[in-house]
């Protein structure tokens, strides 16, 4: 009388060789095995991120002991070889997959392993059964180097565009996987997401972006279902001439020249500075009338190069009275024109201005001063508003209302070193994203 | 172990911070209270009198008394009376005339004699209005007129006032009035260029330019400056930065 062996799936009369099983089930001798394996690169099609194997098992069910049919032996088959993420031991047979052991590091890579198939076809009216069960599991084959473990791929594409205005863009958008299966197969919980590693990765991508040509313009960090790829992607534009100040996440606003009155002359100036600010969460809402005030200051302080004709002569009601009555009506008027030359001669004159208007007296008034506060939904923003009137002669106005002219401490190493800590992988609010607890119906 | 379903961790404790830590991490917005920065900023006002002008209108009036009478004669003639009007406006068809206008056309007959009683009289009135910023408009006045002396008028009294209208944080807004009459002891000489007006910095009696220098401008503010020691003959930054 041969001697008995029970497995899960039933006695055999022969005694095991290796080990065949999953989740708790243990596989007789009864079965024959393939495995085919699938190399999965990532997505850059560049490395192996881990193999895909495929493990086939086909054999038959038999009748335990002094039972009358396979059901309840079937039964647990289908309970233990459904489940997802149980440990799966194939040895003895030339190869060796060990996955998701408690105390070894081989674990699977994607949730799994992964049953996908589990065939019956029951024989000898239920006193036996024909089963084919099929897994899935991907485990990585190369030991890893150590330096960016234990992340499973990190890559990403890169889109440089031009404007029509010739400014550039940067787009770079990339995927973060790491791999992920459960502690233990009951387990619903866990504690790692890839957004764990989000800081320590993007970061790495948003310090390749130059913040003294660019503004981040857009970040996206999208975790998948299961927690374990994060696809993210960064836009970028290159900033205008004017940098942004100091803790503005934007600005954007216009400055106005224009007569004081049209159709009657080219001496009289209304100047208007407006700017729309957007200051960071973290910084005080002032700082956007600092930014502001600042640039008003400057470009009124520009008034000094203006210049303002005398209407001397005989007739200048002002001198006239000076003379005449005593009054100082033209005291105040500037003896001064601007004669025009050509080439060395205007330059060597206008170095000759720029010296005496170094000392020059400014001539702005401000006119016009307002703010615009948005409320609730539109608090993020700040607007104000100043005029000022502008004397100066026609060839001047460019100067003296102080086009062109820039705060230096706007924009440059000034606002990338500010801007820096919110323009990668997290803005002012980390936002972390929670691992998921498993829900399920029936328990796999 | 997380909260189930808590999609979005806390916020504190992804910065380090205590869960439940009265300071909000990611939102805060310290600042403390004590002197106003804007403390000793000050905005930059015109220093220059001549640039705080607002507007000037100023005009001279000539008024000319000719001496001149005319002499009319009874009517010789009982012609009807003149009329300006071409049509009369009950005219059904007033809407359909045309060639018509001002109906200066007499059915008089006249001939009447004009006689010079007396030399031109000149009478001219210096008028307008100013406004100015923080300081007072001073009156113009009339040293002389087309050549000679100008004598203030006996009969019409002269006028004028300066009052603010308006507070420009502490600059007030000066608004000026004045009407000065004035008349002449003999013929004027010469003509008489009209007053300069002080707001558009520009006279009656200027030559006029053959065309308007543009605009200069300045190199940008992240231009870099060449050294004007090292090229002399390099010229640039001939406005000078901020």
């Amino acid at each position: 009388m041969p001697s008995t062996y029970n497995f899960t799936t039933g006695p055999s009369t022969l005694p095991a060789v290796g080990i065949l099983s999953y989740n708790g089930c243990v596989f007789s001798p009864l079965f024959e095995t393939s495995i085919n394996g699938k190399v999965i690169q990532d997505d850059a099609k560049r490395t192996t991120k881990y193999m895909e194997y495929d493990l086939v098992v086909d054999g038959f069910v038999t009748l335990p002991d002094n039972a009358t049919s396979t059901q309840n032996t079937t039964k647990q088959l289908r309970q233990l070889l459904t489940a997802q993420a149980g440990i799966l031991i194939y040895s003895g047979r030339g190869i060796d997959l060990k996955i998701n052991v408690p105390g070894t590091l081989v674990k699977d890579a994607a949730w799994g392993p992964m049953p996908e198939v589990l065939d019956l076809q029951t024989l000898g009216a239920g006193r036996s059964a024909k089963i084919k069960w099929r897994v899935k599991v991907c485990v990585p084959e190369i030991a890893s180097t150590g330096i960016f473990s234990p992340v499973l791929q990190f890559c990403e594409e890169v889109s440089v565009g031009y404007g029509e205005d010739g400014y550039s863009s940067l787009n770079i958008q990339g995927i973060l996987e790491i791999p992920l299966t459960r502690p233990l197969q009951p387990n619903r919980f866990f504690d790692t997401t890839v957004d764990n590693f989000r800081t320590q990765y993007l970061n790495i991508i948003a310090a390749g972006i130059d913040l003294t040509r660019f503004r981040v313009t857009r970040r996206e960090f999208t975790v998948s279902k299961d927690r374990r790829t994060m696809n993210w992607s960064f836009a970028a534009e290159e900033l205008p001439p004017q940098g942004l100040p100091a803790d503005m996440t934007m600005a954007r606003g216009s400055f106005n020249f224009r007569p004081s009155k049209a159709g009657v002359g080219l001496c009289n100036w209304l100047c208007t500075l407006r700017v729309t600010y957007t200051v960071k969460k973290t910084a005080a809402r002032r700082e956007a009338w600092l930014a502001f005030l600042i640039l008003l200051r400057l470009r009124m302080d520009a008034s000094r190069l203006g210049l303002i004709p005398t209407p001397d002569g005989p007739q200048n009601p002002g001198l006239q009275a000076l003379n005449t009555l005593g009054n100082v009506a033209g005291s105040g008027l500037i003896q001064s024109t601007i004669s025009m030359f050509q080439g060395v001669a205007l330059w060597r004159r206008l170095v000759e201005r720029q010296n005496q208007n170094a000392l020059a007296l400014r001539r702005a008034w401000l006119i016009e001063f307002s703010g615009d506060e948005g409320l609730y939904l539109d608090s993020k923003t700040m607007t104000f508003s100043a005029t000022w009137k502008l004397v100066t002669t026609f060839d001047r106005i460019l100067v003296a209302s102080g086009l062109w002219r820039y705060v230096p401490s706007d924009g440059g190493n000034t606002w990338a070193t500010n801007i820096r800590g919110i323009s990668g992988a997290q803005s002012w609010l980390r936002n972390p994203v929670n691992p998921d607890v498993i829900v399920d119906f029936g328990g796999g | 172990m997380p909260t189930p379903f808590l999609v979005i961790g806390n916020e504190n404790q992804a910065n380090g911070l205590p869960e439940n830590s009265q300071f909000q991490a990611g939102i805060s917005n310290y600042d403390p209270p004590g002197s106003p920065v804007e403390q000793g900023a000050f905005l930059l006002g015109s220093q220059e009198a001549s640039a705080s002008w607002m507007y000037y209108d100023i005009a001279l009036a000539c008024i000319l008394d000719s001496g001149i009478v005319v002499h009319r004669h009874l009517p010789q003639v009982n012609n009807n009376a003149d009329t300006l009007a071409s049509c009369f406006i009950s005219d059904p068809n007033i809407d359909k005339i045309t060639g018509r206008g001002v109906n200066i056309i007499s059915n008089d007959e006249f001939t009447d004699t004009i006689q010079r009683m007396a030399h031109s009289v000149y009478w001219f009135r210096l008028y307008g209005q100013a406004m100015r910023i923080g300081l007072q408009v001073p009156i113009p006045g009339l040293k002389t007129v087309g050549g000679v002396q100008a004598i203030p008028h006996d009969a019409n009294p002269q006028n004028a006032w300066n009052k603010i209208v308006g507070n420009y944080s502490g600059l007030p807004l000066w608004h000026a009035y004045w009407s000065l009459w004035y008349t002449v002891a003999e013929p004027p000489t010469s003509q008489q260029v009209p007053p300069s007006n002080l707001a558009q910095h520009i006279a009656g009696d200027v030559k006029l330019p053959d065309g308007m220098q543009a605009p200069f401008s300045t190199p940008d503010d992240l231009a870099q400056s060449t050294n004007p020691l090292q090229q002399q003959t390099q010229l640039q930054n001939p406005i000078g930065n901020k």
